[in-house]
């Protein structure tokens, strides 16, 4: 898929992973590839900043907790309120946005 | 060996610009990510060494982290009005063994080999108060620094985000203190002891500050401990308690001629820099045998000099690649040094290249490329900060 595709909805793609539970990093990009059938996959380490660009602008909150594995702690990120409510704005417009679309290509 | 190397070297390049806690999080953050990762795949049969390359692959370059990183936390080092950030312009003159000014100190911070080994770790931010360094940068002491300066006339204010200068018929310049970031909390919540000690601010954020104004004059002289004057009025970095050495004071200066002069125009972004004579100190992975002692025969007069040599960016030296893959685009060798008194230069170059002076870098630099400069003593870059130099002759030794 197209680099600037993802870029621009990596954090729409981020909040919806976060929407259920608190996850960290691994977790999340299971999710990304398993939910989308290996459609999201992106390098790794871009996931690191773009979560803590979100824990920034206050869409989620994040804490680290013990790992059950004994390994180095983990850092759980959730979504906040703003954030849930960022998240149905960005839903709403994607929705009306393919909508336009959808009707667009289905008009012959 | 090669695991611990390529896993501290990832996590030390992605907090790069990073500060004390925020840096721990996110190197924490990304020890948890490679640990497990690790794990996983040495659970499902492969060997260590390959699941930690097959992790750090899938990590991708650390610039991808710090880089992000740095936009969301890293502030400005120079504001003020109608100043533009440059590079880094600090001039170096001629050697002077006096200067006829008093002789002032601010403290400093740096790891000393001795502190260095107590801690038992290359020196971060959460290291004793007395090992303070961040990625070469040299901090200083503000209220030190303001005790030395008011005394000459200089205006100083000190307050919890910046530092003003005004100095005596001539412009204001101030800088932007980083206490943000050198505020450390212990991961218990507790305060450690540098948040209640006098701010630091960037010795370089300052220079830059003062270089960027063209009716401000400033030099550098000496070697260990050096002094920097600005206008009329003169500071000492380093103290007898924590000596600064020349190597560690002009290898910041030689790198940021580096950047600005050679590096930036060709657009290059990973870049991995060495430097033997410190690596020898600090790094017990070092491989000596990849380089050797030279001896340059300049014809100029006594002075500091700098060069940095390309060198091969999968080789030995380059030692933070994992195997099979070029993680740099360029590779170098940096030096930086006094010359004798019989106009000789000792340094130390990889074994491997024959070496080739130039005045600039080739658009895809080989190894053996090396360029040597004297470092000058005019205040900006369009009086020339440096002098490209050709040696007469190489022994080696």
């Amino acid at each position: 898929m197209s680099k600037g595709l993802l870029r621009d909805n990596f954090d729409l793609i981020l909040l919806a992973i976060l929407e259920d539970t608190p996850k960290y990093g691994l977790e999340i990009i299971a999710e990304a590839r398993g939910r989308t059938d290996g459609y999201f996959d992106f390098k790794e380490g871009s996931l690191y900043p773009a979560l803590h660009r979100l824990d920034r602008a206050g869409y989620v909150e994040a804490e680290f907790a013990p790992s059950s594995t004994g390994g180095p702690r983990r850092r759980y990120y959730r979504l906040t309120e703003a954030g849930v409510k960022q998240l149905a704005e960005r839903r709403r417009a994607w929705e009306q946005f393919n909508g336009a679309v959808g009707a667009l290509w289905e008009a012959k | 060996m090669r695991r611990e190397a390529a896993t501290e070297a990832y996590l030390r390049r992605a907090t790069r610009g990073l500060w004390g806690r925020k840096r721990r999080e996110v190197r924490e953050e990304l020890e948890a990510h490679l640990s497990e990762r690790v794990l996983a795949y040495q659970i499902g049969g492969m060997g260590e060494t390959d699941a930690v390359e097959k992790a750090l692959a899938e990590l991708g370059r650390p610039q991808e982290v710090s880089v992000g990183m740095a936009q969301l936390y890293t502030l400005p080092t120079v504001v003020g009005s109608g100043v533009t950030l440059a590079a880094v312009c600090v001039s170096v003159a001629a050697l002077l063994s006096s200067s006829d000014a008093q002789p002032l100190s601010a403290s400093f911070f740096w790891p000393s080999p001795e502190c260095v080994a107590a801690s038992g770790q290359a020196a971060e931010g959460a290291s004793p108060r007395d090992c303070f360094v961040y990625d070469n940068s040299l901090w200083l002491d503000a209220r030190a620094l303001e005790r030395t300066l008011k005394p000459q006339g200089v205006g100083v204010q000190n307050s919890a985000d910046f530092l003003t200068l005004s100095f005596p018929n001539g412009p204001t310049v101030q800088t932007f203190k980083r206490t943000g970031g050198i505020n450390i909390e212990e991961t218990d919540g507790s305060l450690s002891p540098l948040v209640t000690e006098p701010n630091y601010f960037s010795l370089w954020g300052l220079l830059e500050g003062v270089a960027s104004h063209s009716d401000l004059s400033i030099t550098v002289s000496g070697w260990d401990n050096p002094t920097v004057r600005v206008a009329d009025a003169t500071f000492q970095v380093g103290t007898a308690a924590q000596k600064v050495t020349g190597d560690e004071f002009y290898l910041s200066y030689l790198e940021a001629v580096m950047f600005k002069e050679f590096i930036s125009p060709l657009s290059l972004s990973y870049i991995y820099i060495g430097t033997p004579r410190l690596e020898r100190q600090y790094n017990p992975d070092f491989d000596a045998s990849a380089v050797r002692r030279i001896s340059l025969e300049v014809k100029e007069a006594a002075g500091v000099y700098g060069l940095f040599t390309v060198i091969d960016k999968n080789g030995p030296l380059a030692y933070e690649a994992p195997q099979g893959e070029t993680r740099w685009d360029i590779a170098l060798l940096t030096e930086v040094v006094r010359s004798a008194p019989d106009g000789t230069l000792e340094v130390d170059v990889p074994t491997a290249s024959r070496l080739r002076f130039v005045e600039e870098l080739s658009i895809d630099p080989k190894p053996g490329e090396t360029v040597l400069m004297r470092l000058s003593g005019q205040p900006d870059v369009d009086r020339g900060w440096y002098e490209i130099i050709s040696p007469e002759r190489i022994v080696l030794r």
